[in-house]
């Protein structure tokens, strides 16, 4: 039914130019496309906004190529994939190095009504110590709730590869969350 | 097998408030809204501008046409062309009959004047081919 919902919407931007149409999948897909940006960003609100928006405009823009062949939900968040890392190389040939690290690390310039609370800044400082690719599996299967094939389908990678980042990520947040004593709590 | 049914319960507990997370929508969707209506005003400038070069190039094709005379070079092609179909037509029966087609192949004659027309109308219909093909492709390529 979703599906169908967002099929007839996409149909509406692409054959008639709808603009309302698209804005009703922007209201609806915003929460999980910028949740997945502050994910990879480290919680950098102002950042992820702007990646958010430029991942909407593409799929505004790039409608066409809809096919259909996944749903809309995994088309949109393989462009917002792909803007992430456009925008990371575009940061990595400035000086900034991808492994390990947010492509920006000042968590203080989050806005405060995304970071209510302590825990919130304990998942992205776990989510620091894993490598992007790691973190880009992890967050899609564990946040997202996205099967593996699902995963493959968005970043691009074999589901092989998409299964060893998701068992090295585990192994590394496993050991980081025992370390600092969350499975006492 | 525990140990890792517990690892990944732990993981499950520690993602489980931002796995149900629901980010307020704060006007975003209204700059988004905002950002693409700029967007579409650019791209139909930027089609403006692209369809006002096109229509310089072709008033610029046809000065240079008029310049140089171009009517007629096309008249003298046209010329050529209509004679070669003619003179293909008059001595079609002739071309067809196999005595004399056996007799032109084997003697190799280059002053052969029947394949000339034949040639110059499948050339015609090649380029003709091409130019509908470049033609139906650009077409297309407007709608896809």
């Amino acid at each position: 039914m979703t599906s169908l919902s967002d099929l007839s919407l996409v149909t509406q931007v692409a054959v008639l130019g709808n603009q309302k149409a698209f804005d009703k999948l922007v209201v609806k897909y915003q929460s999980p496309v910028r949740r997945f940006f502050l994910h990879q960003t480290g919680g950098d609100s102002q950042l992820s906004d702007d990646l958010a928006q430029d991942t909407f405009i593409k799929a505004y823009t790039h409608i066409r190529q809809f096919r259909g062949a996944s749903s809309f939900s995994t088309w949109l968040m393989r462009i917002a994939y792909n803007v992430f890392y456009d925008y990371c190389r575009k940061v990595e040939s400035s000086g900034w190095k991808v492994e390990g690290e947010y492509p920006t690390a000042d968590i203080s310039s989050s806005s405060p009504h995304l970071q209510p609370s302590t825990l919130k800044m304990d998942i992205h400082t776990a989510l620091a110590i894993l490598k992007p690719d790691e973190r880009t599996c992890i967050t899609l299967q564990l946040i997202d709730g996205r099967p593996i094939d699902e995963i493959a389908s968005i970043t691009g990678m074999p589901s092989g590869t998409v299964k060893s980042h998701l068992s090295r990520g585990k192994e590394k947040l496993v050991n980081y969350l025992k370390q600092n004593g969350y499975d006492r709590k | 097998m525990a140990m890792i049914e517990n690892d990944n319960i732990l993981l499950e507990q520690f993602f489980q408030e931002a796995a149900t997370q629901q980010l307020e929508d704060n006007g975003f969707s209204e700059r988004v809204s905002q950002a693409i209506e700029r967007s579409a005003v650019h791209t139909s400038r930027f089609n403006l501008y692209a369809h006002l070069w096109t229509l310089f190039c072709i008033v610029v094709a046809f000065a240079v046409f008029l310049f140089t005379q171009g009517w007629n070079v096309l008249v003298t092609y046209a010329t050529v062309f209509l004679t070669n179909v003619e003179v293909f037509l008059r001595t079609l029966p002739v071309a067809f009959d196999p005595a004399v087609l056996v007799s032109q192949f084997s003697s190799l004659s280059p002053q052969s004047s029947v394949l000339s027309p034949l040639f110059t109308i499948l050339l015609s219909l090649m380029v003709l081919m091409v130019f509908s093909i470049i033609g139906l492709t650009r077409w297309v390529s407007r709608w896809v």
